[in-house]
């Protein structure tokens, strides 16, 4: 086992940590820098409960290692709201009564902040397909996709 | 019971769609569930050695290699723990102790420095078990033909509402016997007879089941579990140690999803079994995925028998229903549902002749616990179908077949109760028009077929009639109000539900409500638990009743210091005002400090509390 210095951005804040080989990305965000609000649903990148902005990109964090976070910049569930001003994305969910247990939101926020990133103006389709690696086993998917298409008309 | 005297009025709280109470933590991040409280270096991780065989004898246990690798601190098997468990059937152990009943099944645990090491550990056990023949399918396993899998079951103690048969591997036989089914089926014209095999589901909670135990040297136990029924497992850790309820305290944060499976203890007795012996450090037993689909809890699988049959106009004059419940190795919990499973299982039906045969049998997949719906949907799914098989073969028309057996008011059940009011044929006629039944409509795709189709439930959940729930409400300096409940939110939203409730009945609007959490059964006022849709009515009552209590209190108190009647008072919107004198006061100037009498002699009252409970009386 060997451990390895890292630099990378974490919700817009220089992070420099210490971490073994083996550990994964989302343990990394977890366990050494505190931010639970990334969550572990499966270890395997089935379910999506762990799902992070990488450079811009939405990927599942429990499938990629730490290391190879070097240099890049790591956007959280809790680098969405700006100085206390919840990100559109987050309001409309509210607003649509898409979140109950609430353990599959903070990834669908994420996905649904890289497509709206991406693509601005999205068909019913794109939300859909966007969410697709984002399971939820409470709402049934049809607020949070609302939740979504809502946020791109007030963007 | 006294009616609610619910001032509906523009700012009235009940009946409107407000913002959910936990969301915004939810939608931060800042929401804490079990895994995300923070233990400090102490903390110890459990993992578990699992049997890789459905049934089998445990010949020997090695832990030596495990006891010698570095950063293993507690390792625990069988023998440590010999006191049966159960909820409503004590049948298990925490670990396997002479053998092991379905593949996943416990066999030993270890609590090391870190996850990796406890792994590592679990692989450097050794288990030897010679395998036996394994019951695979229900029906099977209620003949004399299968092996036996618990042979002590005459043994094991159960409330008097179960049956089980020793002997044999049903764990619990319920049966309905109304009528003359023999004779009733001579009369009828048409009979189907069809099988139904549904098989297990598992919850598949977002959140898999986490718990955190720690021992203190006195003996005191807290775990931090991912519960539905924080009250139902202090109990339940309770007797697994041999210990009394009060040395147990059970604290459960927000909850990923539950569907029944966190309802009963199955994981979180082996993070409390290592902390027993991890000299008061805390220990953390997560599951995988996994782990979480077969070792815990699923859905039991059904294999139900119906023989329905019905005269020339449509009349079901019988009913015979056998089921064979797959409760897997241990029906602690499973013994329940097909208990809910017989006396259901004419469906929403007046069928005057009925014999039902509910069984739950031991088999080795895994443990079968409660799932949304306890056993109606696995039950209706067969029912339903034969219905509209029977109609068909009449040529009568599907919707008029249902109405017209259809339980209404004042039929009896097949346990012999009288009916409410149902509604159940307006409900069939208001669906039937909206869905526009008997009208061909197109699919929404050229690949997808459009069918249409009505079916009926019903669902009695046999909760035991004295589940009760309780609550306690606090007036705070600043008008607020803290409303102490036990039941948990789950993501159904009921910490909104009981803030309304309390809001309306108190009479202060809702954003002053607050609900305290996470529950503690330490400070938390008892619920029974978080299951079969109860909380709304039954905390919802307990809420409503120390909603009601406080402002009693609180009109009692301000009336002495006005001279007024209390009858005369009432509180809107978090003032007190009299509906007889320009007095007013709000609430924040009185509920902790009390308020000066009328004419200046004195002092009057102090901090406010209202408390609530609901068990009702049979």
């Amino acid at each position: 086992m060997s451990f390895h210095q890292i630099t990378c951005k974490v919700n817009g804040a220089e992070e420099i940590v210490t971490v073994p080989s083996n550990m994964t990305l989302l343990t990394m965000l977890r366990e050494v820098l505190s931010l639970t609000g990334t969550k572990n649903g499966c270890t395997a990148g089935e379910c999506g409960a762990c799902t992070v902005l990488v450079d811009g990109e939405p990927v599942n964090s429990c499938m990629m290692l730490a290391v190879e976070a070097e240099g890049k910049d790591i956007v959280t569930v809790e680098g969405l709201a700006v100085d206390g001003k919840l990100d559109i994305v987050q309001e409309t969910i509210i607003e649509k009564g898409g979140v109950q247990c609430g353990f599959c939101t903070p990834g669908m926020l994420i996905s649904a902040r890289a497509l709206l990133n991406r693509n601005p103006n999205p068909s019913e389709e794109d939300v859909v397909e966007a969410l697709v690696g984002n399971l939820c086993r409470c709402t049934g998917y049809s607020r949070i996709i609302e939740s979504v298409q809502a946020a791109a008309k007030r963007s | 019971m006294a009616q609610a005297d619910t001032k509906l009025g523009t700012f009235s709280p009940v009946g409107k769609s407000v913002q959910r109470l936990d969301v915004l933590e939810k939608v931060t991040g800042s929401a804490h569930y079990t895994d995300d409280i923070p233990f400090g270096n102490a903390l110890l991780y459990g993992r578990v050695k699992r049997s890789p065989v459905a049934h089998g004898i445990i010949k020997r246990i090695d832990i030596s290699k495990a006891q010698a690798l570095p950063g293993v601190k507690v390792i625990v098997t069988g023998k440590d723990f010999p006191n049966l468990v159960g909820l409503y059937l004590k049948d298990k152990t925490i670990f396997a102790i002479d053998r092991v009943r379905f593949i996943g099944e416990a066999i030993a645990a270890v609590a090391a420095t870190s996850e990796e090491i406890a792994e590592k550990a679990v692989d450097l056990i050794e288990v030897d078990i010679e395998p036996l023949p394994a019951v695979f399918d229900a029906e099977f396993g209620a003949t004399k033909d299968a092996p036996l899998l618990h042979p002590d079951l005459g043994n094991y103690e159960c409330p008097n509402f179960i049956f089980p048969v020793p002997g044999t591997n049903i764990a619990n036989h319920f049966k309905i016997r109304k009528g003359n089914t023999e004779e009733a089926f001579k009369k009828c014209t048409t009979i189907i007879e069809k099988k139904f095999r549904i098989p297990h589901v598992q919850h598949v909670p977002i959140e898999p089941h986490i718990a955190v135990a720690q021992v203190e040297p006195d003996g005191d136990v807290t775990v931090w579990a991912s519960s539905q029924s924080p009250f139902a497992q202090r109990n339940s850790f309770a007797k697994a140690l041999g210990i009394s309820e009060s040395k147990v305290r059970v604290i459960a944060p927000y909850v990923g999803g539950g569907f029944g499976c966190k309802a009963g203890v199955t994981m979180e007795n082996v993070a409390v079994a290592l902390a027993s012996k991890s000299g008061g450090r805390p220990v953390k037993v997560r599951l995988t995925r996994e782990e979480e689909f077969f070792t815990n809890f699923v859905r039991q699988g059904l294999i139900i028998n119906l023989k329905i049959g019905c005269d020339a106009e449509g009349n079901v004059l019988a009913m015979e229903n056998t089921q064979y419940w797959d409760g897997g190795a241990s029906t602690e919990y499973g013994v329940n549902i097909t208990r809910a499973g017989g006396y259901n299982s004419s469906g929403p039906f007046d069928i005057p002749n009925v014999k039902t045969d509910a069984m739950c049998v031991y088999t080795n997949h895994p443990i079968g616990g409660a799932y949304r719906g306890f056993g109606m949907s696995e039950l209706h799914a067969g029912i339903i179908q034969v219905m509209d098989m029977l109609a068909e073969k009449i040529g009568m028309d599907k919707t008029e077949f249902l109405k017209k057996n259809a339980i209404q008011g004042g039929d009896f059940n097949v346990t012999g109760m009288k009916m409410h009011p149902v509604g159940l044929q307006e409900c069939i006629d208001v669906v039937s028009k909206e869905i526009k039944m008997g009208v061909k409509e197109p699919a929404s795709a050229p690949h997808k077929k459009r069918g249409k189709g009505i079916g009926i439930v019903w669902k009695a959940p046999s909760m035991p009639p004295n589940a009760g729930s309780s609550s306690e409400v606090r007036l705070n300096e600043d008008g607020s109000v803290t409303v102490s409940v036990g039941g948990q939110e789950i993501g159904q939203g009921t910490f909104t539900a009981m803030a309304q409730i309390a809001a309306e009945a108190l009479g202060v609007s809702y954003e002053m409500v607050k609900i305290e959490g996470p529950v503690d059964t330490r400070y938390s006022p008892y619920e029974w638990q978080t299951v079969a849709s109860r909380l709304t009515w039954s905390m919802g009552n307990a809420v409503r009743r120390a909603a009601e209590d406080a402002r009693k209190n609180i009109l009692e108190m301000v009336g002495e210091a006005w001279k007024e009647n209390p009858a005369d008072l009432d509180i809107k919107e978090g003032v007190v005002i009299s509906l007889k004198s320009e007095n007013t006061i709000p609430l924040k100037n009185m509920v902790v400090y009390g308020l000066s009498r009328e004419d200046d002699k004195g002092w009057i009252g102090g901090p406010v509390l209202g408390r609530g409970s609901l068990c009702l009386p049979m």
